[in-house]
């Protein structure tokens, strides 16, 4: 049935009415694209998240006054030290600075040369980092959000701080993190252990919280129990915990995303509705012509499935590489946003290309082939009356 | 050739039961007459043609072409018929107004498995046929009503038909037209191609061609 006439003469007759062609092209294309968007963009984020939970297991503590994380006293690292199952104790020195100029918040995270190692998250962040620039100077490194904030008020080469009552600390910019890590460092600035702690004003004797090392982690609830028993006031926390909350808090089921995403549906149903009901005059005089010269009926349809398939295919495959370009390439202007939440540093994040073949496969299947099949049936119906009903 | 019996042909008719729009108790058409219908508007001249041409089956009765009940053939069979031994012209033409002339007579071939070649030698045999050498290319909404006539005449007769089914094929057509088109017909009816025609046109009506006239009045054959 599909020789090289049928297909030929298919895609004439198909070409032969091309408003009606491009419209169902133009619209198709949108929804896929969306789609198609909402698909990468997800599953690079979530790539990124899984990225982010296999660290090593942990337990974090706080120190709690009146609700609100204080700092941290040193002393109380050498007494969890002490308690069975803990491998090793780092205290953390990270806070917030506000940049006035660009009116956004950066993420301060302090480390030394000295210490051999950090926790996992830290770990994570200064993988890429060049050590060697640290060596002979004191400065930072900073996010790519960060850079490009802070290019655009001229800050090239270095950055000052303002600390205390007016003064002034100037650090050189030594590197910046590099993209694969940018949903954790963009807005973050690494800068040495004393340089924070006159920034932050936090004294010698204190630490931003403590990360506690449980090599089996079997054994973190015991510890966590034996920690609060020392310190009353502790707060503990999981790092696996916080960031499986984390990926909930991008929950990308909820609010506008969704509003955005019901509206395409909404035009697919209605093309899909007016598929199934009726077909144009012309289009019902097409298949009459066809049939009273002798097309039976699985020709002309077969003729109209050849004709949906290849529109939606096309569609599919314009669709998908547009959203490609749109996500991985613009990084989804406008749409982004709405994944990430409002536009600030910590928010905006370069989506790395994975391809999820698995889920564009489902794609092409949940759209192409229900507008494929939903094309035959007014064909089917216009098929089976006699032809000189429309031919008269 | 062509035996009718007994035939009869109704439609639903909105929720008072059935309304009967042909009733032919007898009728014989033999192969290759030139047979004129003729009857007032409503009598039911294109309802026999589509009975003859297969496009409709009958409620009762018999349609028989070539010794074959046709009236009973499944679809597969009745696209078959259609295909192979009928050729239809209608008042409108009926091309596919976006397509070349090619393009247009060549659909009646995709049915079989033609090599491109084989297909492009059988169109331009019969567009020869009917004179349009040299317009294969043009789209067929810009045709004159004549060409467009004979293109749907090529079209009909490429299978090589043994019937060939005009419904007032020359009442959109000027003097010349019409006067081409019968010299058409009539040479595919010399060559032994049945001719069915409903005109009410007075260029077929005491015609030396017309073999036999068919008089139709509310559904029925008052005159042979
Ligand atoms: N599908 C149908 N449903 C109901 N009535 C129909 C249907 N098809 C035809 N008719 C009616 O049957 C009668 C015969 O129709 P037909 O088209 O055969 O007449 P005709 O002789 O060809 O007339 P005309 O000269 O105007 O073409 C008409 O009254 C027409 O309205
Ligand atoms: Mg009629």
């Amino acid at each position: 049935m599909f020789n090289i006439s049928f297909i030929k003469f298919s895609l004439k007759m198909m070409f032969s009415s091309r408003r009606e062609l491009i419209a169902v092209f133009m619209l198709y294309t949108c929804l896929i694209f969306i789609l198609s968007s909402f698909f990468l963009m997800k599953n690079s984020l979530f790539n990124a998240f899984d990225h982010l939970i296999d660290g090593k297991p942990e337990l974090i503590i706080q120190n709690m006054q009146g609700g609100k994380a204080v700092n941290t006293p040193l002393s109380w690292a050498d007494e969890i030290l002490e308690i069975d199952g803990v491998g090793q104790v780092y205290p953390r020195l990270f806070g917030t600075y506000f940049f006035e100029q660009g009116r956004d918040f950066f993420t301060l995270v302090g480390f030394s040369l000295l210490e051999e190692s950090y926790d996992s998250e830290i770990q994570s962040i200064i993988d890429g980092v060049d050590f060697k620039s640290f060596q002979n100077q004191e400065g930072i490194y900073v996010g790519l959000g960060v850079q490009k904030l802070l290019r655009s008020h001229y800050y090239t080469d270095s950055f000052s701080f303002f600390y205390g009552s007016g003064k002034k600390l100037t650090l050189p910019i030594l590197g910046h993190f590099s993209k694969k890590s940018q949903l954790e460092t963009n807005d973050l600035i690494l800068l040495s252990k004393q340089s924070i702690r006159l920034i932050l004003n936090i004294d010698e004797n204190f630490a931003t919280d403590l990360v506690a090392n449980i090599p089996n982690p079997a054994e973190k609830v015991i510890v966590a129990t034996k920690v609060r028993e020392l310190f009353p006031n502790a707060r503990i926390l999981d790092i696996v915990d916080l960031k499986v909350n984390m990926k909930r808090n991008y929950d990308i089921f909820g609010g506008t995303f969704f509003a955005l995403f019901l509206l395409p549906l909404v035009a697919f149903l209605i093309l899909f509705y007016t598929k199934i009901s009726a077909l144009t005059e012309k289009g019902r005089s097409q298949v009459a012509i066809l049939r009273a010269i002798g097309w039976e009926i699985p020709l002309v349809m077969s003729w109209h499935l050849f004709n949906a398939f290849f529109i939606a295919s096309l569609a599919y495959m314009v669709g998908v590489l547009c959203s490609y370009f749109f996500v991985f390439t613009l990084n989804a202007p406008g749409l982004s946003q709405l994944f990430l939440g409002q536009a600030n540093l910590s928010a905006s994040f370069n989506f790395t290309a994975v391809i999820p073949l698995e889920t564009l496969f489902y794609l092409f299947i949940v759209t192409v082939f229900p507008y494929t099949l939903a094309s035959v049936i007014p064909i089917y119906r216009s098929s089976i009356v006699s032809p000189l009903e429309v031919l008269r | 050739m062509i035996k009718i019996n007994d035939l009869e042909f109704s439609v639903s008719d909105g929720r008072h039961g059935r309304k009967k729009l042909i009733q032919v108790d007898e009728l014989n058409i033999s192969q290759g007459s030139f047979v004129l219908i003729t009857g007032e508007t409503g009598s039911g001249k294109s309802t026999l043609l589509s009975l003859i041409g297969g496009m409709n089956r009958p409620t009762s009765g018999t349609v028989k072409v070539l010794d074959r009940t046709i009236s009973k053939l499944s679809d597969h069979f009745l696209s078959e018929y259609r295909r192979e031994q009928i050729g239809f012209l209608f008042q409108f033409f009926h091309l596919i107004d976006n397509l070349s002339v090619f393009d247009n007579i060549a659909l009646a071939l995709v049915p079989y498995n033609l090599s491109f070649s084989a297909l492009q030698q059988r169109v331009e045999l019969v567009v020869k046929q009917v004179g349009l050498k040299g317009k294969e290319d043009f789209i067929a909404q810009n045709l004159s009503g004549g060409e467009r006539q004979k293109c749907a005449l090529a079209r009909a007769i490429i299978n090589n038909p043994s019937i060939l089914i005009a419904d007032e094929p020359t009442a959109n057509l000027d003097k010349a037209a019409k006067l081409a088109l019968l010299e058409l017909l009539y040479s595919f009816n010399r060559n032994g191609m049945t001719v069915l025609v409903v005109s009410h046109d007075p260029l077929f009506e005491d015609n030396a061609i017309i073999d036999q006239k068919i008089v139709m009045s509310s559904g029925k054959v008052i005159a042979l």
